[in-house]
């Protein structure tokens, strides 16, 4: 039987992670634009998880993982380690401390020992307990880059998956928290309508693809067309993306830890865009802009709830010409100008 | 038994059944109120005609079009989940996926992954703000985006490649147990066009050949020749469904006899569009037109659907094209590989 439940004291703890959050007093000692290779699990980035065509090599900005980013020496024994108050993995792990304390895990799904509907349907049929605050927490395993893997689950439970997965994960989800040890393939939440996703590694093309609703956090970078055809929720890249975000998106949230390719922004939608990197170009129509006081508390909020660590104010807006020219003509009738 | 029921295969061994080889390809629901078009929806699926809708198109998320409900049955029939019936219905899948809901993928019969933008009724390629209202737009009427026209996308952002969009394909076979998935592309740069498309191993093939350029020779000779590629790309076996401009039920059969396994019937549908959009009544109490929907479908469609069911019978099942149709006119001869017949 593939199906374990398991008590909430469970003794089976999960693969620790190699660099666990600890106390330190110091900030980030590689650039934001780096992901840094270290401080992701040593089973979050392996070379063979993903099949050839999951991840391929274009399916990150060029710049994404340069390999002569990291100072020299910087993986030797001698260079600075990361601390870890890091964002990428104080965000990812904040919500949780079950990195270094014994998770309380319900249940144990393995996909090497299941089929795909066989684990959706396990999955939704994991029983919830009276006090909504508390989510069922389910393990998975076996992950090793699996296609189209956890998708259209509408149960609110905790996911967390051990290992990388490959295109299409966790499409069409609501309700489900989910955090991925490993990297992710290209689509990556498509139609996501509610609930959480965060990937503690890279994503590739077209993440966030026409989601609705819902938050989704990717801790490495991700690839082009990100948030393509979004019609609301969130979506966060602590790294850097590639070209095209936010292409056809109508409305949502997008905000880009680092840099961005070319084409930013939609001057024909009502997408919130924020960087805090570079972007290559801009599309034709929008324009930077800084934050106003509102959207700095909304985003500081929103940057907490991610886990992403830094002020708000180091981020600027890609708005829509027109749209920042209406909330001029607006925002002269409260702060007049001729005062 | 209809004679032209089909069977679709799916690689996972399952495989989907229709009874008749007509669809609706691209109706305009827009042009009517939500109740109006799903009664028709469903009046014409029950006519065996495989209808295109999303579920947003034709009725609000809390109250699902009778396309997308169960075939009633009566009470002594076994009320087992399996057992129940749905009437036939593809899905869009457009790039952008404006609309969709997870819901869009439940017991449909075809999902149809659209790899080319098309124009709306102005000629642009984009969606009117009344399209996006209906789509996206929330209970109370409220528009997204601005409330402005919409580009259409010219590719899903979420596949990389023709050949990554196999991957696609296979995503949505899981989404969709019940559909077979197809791929539908214009028919200019047909080889080009045909050998793309295969790449990513759909489960039937549908070239819009719509055009109003397009003649009635030029499309038989379109038909041949997508067919012809598709047997060099070893998909003789798979189904192509053709979407064409204006045609006779003479014109349907003589199209499956040219090696098409399916053909749009729009052109009949348009025309009972407008008469229902002329004969509503203004009074949203007066629904003596709405309960008359399925009866006036009915009245309008059926005698071409049964005449291409006639048509279709008097078909040699495995002729060749030569086989199966003769001509007295050497272009037509030449263009489609019919037999030259003397007279």
């Amino acid at each position: 039987m593939p199906h374990v439940p398991k008590p909430p004291q469970s003794a089976k703890p999960p693969t620790p992670l190699r660099s666990a959050p600890a106390e330190s007093g110091s900030r980030e000692t590689l650039p934001n634009k780096t992901p840094p290779s270290d401080a992701l699990p040593s089973d979050a980035l392996p070379s063979d998880a993903l099949p050839a065509d999951a991840l391929p090599s274009d399916a990150l900005p060029s710049d994404a993982l340069p390999a002569d980013a990291l100072p020299i020496g910087a993986m030797s024994d001698q260079a600075p380690q990361l601390d870890s108050t890091h964002d990428t993995m104080v965000g990812f792990d904040q919500e949780s401390v079950d990195s270094t304390n014994l998770p309380d895990i319900d249940h144990e799904f393995s996909m090497q020992e299941l089929f795909d509907a066989e684990l959706r349907e396990a999955i939704r049929t994991v029983p919830l307990p009276g006090d909504e605050e508390k989510l069922p927490r389910v393990e998975i395993l076996g992950a090793d880059g699996q296609h189209a893997a956890l998708m259209r689950i509408d149960h609110p439970v905790k996911l967390r998956v051990r290992g990388s997965l490959g295109d299409y994960a966790f499409a069409h989800n609501s309700q489900t928290v989910i955090k991925v040890f490993g990297n992710v393939g290209h689509g990556v939440a498509e139609g996501m309508s509610s609930g959480s996703i965060r990937v503690r590694g890279h994503a590739g093309h077209g993440a966030g693809t026409a989601m609705t609703g819902g938050t989704l956090g990717i801790y490495g970078s991700a690839g082009d067309r990100t948030g393509g055809a979004m019609r609301g929720g969130g979506l966060f890249v602590r790294g850097d993306v590639g070209n095209d975000v936010g292409l056809g998106a109508l409305a949502g949230t997008i905000v880009i830890g680092g840099d961005a390719g070319n084409n930013l922004g939609n001057p024909l939608s009502n997408v919130a865009v924020f960087i805090r990197g570079k972007a290559a170009s801009l599309t034709p129509g929008v324009t930077e802009a800084p934050l106003r006081k509102k959207q700095e508390v909304q985003l500081g909020l929103l940057l907490i709830s991610a886990g992403i660590r830094g002020d708000a104010t180091d981020f600027r807006r890609i708005v829509p010409i027109a749209k920042l020219a209406a909330e001029n003509a607006a925002r002269g009738e409260v702060v007049p100008n001729w005062r | 038994m209809y004679p032209a029921a089909q069977t679709i295969s799916r690689p996972d061994g399952s495989s989907t059944r229709l009874e008749l080889p007509l669809f609706w390809y691209e109706p305009p629901w827009i042009q009517m109120p939500r109740d109006v078009a799903g009664r028709l929806a469903a009046s014409v699926a029950n006519l065996d005609v495989v209808v295109s809708a999303l579920r947003r198109d034709i009725a609000i998320d809390e109250e699902p079009s009778e396309l997308f409900a169960a075939i009633p049955t009566d009470e002594s029939a076994s009320t087992d989940a399996a057992q129940r019936q749905f009437l036939p219905r593809m899905t869009p899948y457009r790039a952008e996926r404006y609309g969709f809901t997870p819901a869009d993928f439940d017991e449909t019969r075809i999902i149809d992954v659209r790899l080319a933008a098309t124009r709306d009724d102005s000629g642009r390629f984009a969606y009117s703000p009344d399209q996006m209202s209906r789509w996206e737009g929330g209970a109370d009427g409220s528009t997204i985006g601005g409330g402005g026209h919409v580009a259409t996308g010219s590719f899903p952002t979420d596949v990389v490649s023709l050949k990554q969009a196999r991957t696609k394909l296979d995503q949505l076979r899981l989404l969709a147990p019940s559909a077979a998935v197809f791929v539908s592309i214009d028919c200019y740069r047909l080889e080009e066009e045909v050998a793309a498309a295969l790449v990513s191993q759909p489960d039937g093939l549908i070239v819009r050949m719509n055009q109003p350029e397009i003649e009635g020779i030029q499309l038989a000779a379109l038909v041949t020749k997508t067919r012809r590629l598709m047997d060099e790309h070893e998909f003789a076996n798979k189904p192509l469904w053709i979407v064409p401009g204006e045609v006779s039920p003479r014109d349907v059969a003589k199209l499956i006899a040219l090696g098409a396994s399916a053909v749009a019937i729009d052109a009949w549908c348009l025309p009972l569009v407008r008469f229902l959009l002329e004969s509503m009544p203004t009074s949203r109490f007066d629904r003596t037109a709405f309960n008359q929907i399925p009866a006036v479908a009915s009245q309008h469609l059926w005698d071409d659907i049964d005449r291409v069911i006639g048509l279709l019978s008097a078909i040699m099942p495995h002729g060749s094209t030569p086989q199966r149709l003769g001509t007295y006119h050497s272009r037509w001869a030449k263009a489609c590989g019919a037999s030259l017949l003397v007279p």
